[in-house]
């Protein structure tokens, strides 16, 4: 899963951050975009290969923070290449979320997370249709994953997943709250734009979830980590 | 069961929580005022009672409540932690009401 140039680098990592999720499509059960998805280059030359395999498993709490992103400027600084690497070769097989349509059975699953997390379609009250309803794509509030799909060119489904991704794979928060069972979980992700694969912005990517019944209350872009 | 006290307490694992009047509350973080909220007793049992269900599916027996009630002010805690979390501009003005959290200084629901 290797890039031959910087340049390409930055775009793969870019991709990545699209394609680890491509296309999730809860409403209309669309395919993955083949294009969205990580290649393969048969050229791999072998300092590549050992970036990818080798420095992969011995990040620095400060790159794990920043795994995500891959602004070119960066990079032609001779210190993201490893990043965009990293993040392609951590990046997660792309998923399609399942389709939720009306009246559909509110258990139904849309994606399972790592911590055994599962959003299901739920309602208004939890799960996608209130990830929908509330920070998917409503327009009086700019602070949500429409607002953060605009600035990378993605749909809002794309940018939630990945962030709802990172926060359970790897969070760099998690706090639990007893009073109502639930724990919060969050990271940092960077945005990037595909079009030029230049990072256009950050934010916290924020997952609530049941500590028993495992299901994703919600998630949403914040701009702080989880408070404790 | 008292609704509003529980209520409260799971807002407490996040923030300090002020009452400011019978069915009033500060809400603090970090010194910070994010929201005025107003939560009714009547109104929180209401609403514990319509969205039981849904309680139950989302976060199953919260203090092996198996009516679902208490779980349902888990829910409702965590969209006053959503709403505020995405805010622009603190404090919020919340209101909770049979259906929801209601937030009057823009008129949106969650």
């Amino acid at each position: 899963m290797i890039r031959r140039s910087l340049f390409a680098a930055a775009v793969a990592a870019a991709i990545v951050v699209s394609g680890g999720v491509s296309s999730a499509s809860a409403d209309e059960g669309v395919t993955p975009d083949p294009a969205a998805e990580i290649s393969v280059d048969e050229t791999t030359t072998p300092e590549e290969s050992a970036i990818a395999e080798g420095e992969a498993t011995s990040l620095s709490a400060e790159q794990e923070a920043v795994v995500w992103t891959a602004d070119p400027s960066v990079i032609e600084a001779g210190m993201s290449r490893q990043e965009a690497m990293v993040a392609a070769a951590a990046a997660p097989a792309p998923q399609t979320w399942a389709g939720c349509g009306i009246g559909v059975d509110p258990n139904k699953v849309v994606r399972t997370y790592d911590r055994a997390k599962i959003l299901r379609c739920g309602n208004s009250n939890y799960g996608y249709f209130h990830i929908k309803a509330g920070h998917g794509s409503n327009p009086a509030n700019s602070n949500d994953w429409m607002s953060k799909a605009a600035m990378t060119g993605q749909n809002w489904r794309d940018v939630a997943d990945i962030g709802m991704w990172a926060a359970l794979s790897n969070p760099q928060v998690s706090f639990p709250k007893p009073a109502n069972d639930t724990t919060c979980y969050s990271k940092l992700i960077y945005l990037v734009r595909l079009s030029d694969g230049k990072t256009v912005g950050n934010t916290y990517a924020q997952v609530v979830a049941g500590n028993r019944s495992n299901n994703v209350v919600t998630s949403y872009p914040a701009t702080n980590q989880c408070t404790p | 069961m008292h609704w509003q006290q529980t209520f409260v307490r799971m807002l407490q694992d996040t923030y300090v929580v002020q009452r400011t009047g019978p069915d009033d509350f500060e809400v603090h973080l970090g010194g910070t005022l994010c929201a005025h909220l107003h939560a009714p007793e009547s109104v929180l049992s209401r609403y514990a009672e319509a969205h039981a269900e849904d309680g139950l599916l989302a976060l199953g027996r919260v203090a092996e409540d198996a009516s679902g009630m208490t779980a349902a002010l888990g829910l409702l805690s965590v969209h006053v932690e959503e709403t505020i979390a995405t805010a622009i501009g603190l404090p919020l003005t919340l209101e909770v009401t049979r259906d929801g959290l209601s937030r009057r200084d823009t008129e949106r629901t969650t």
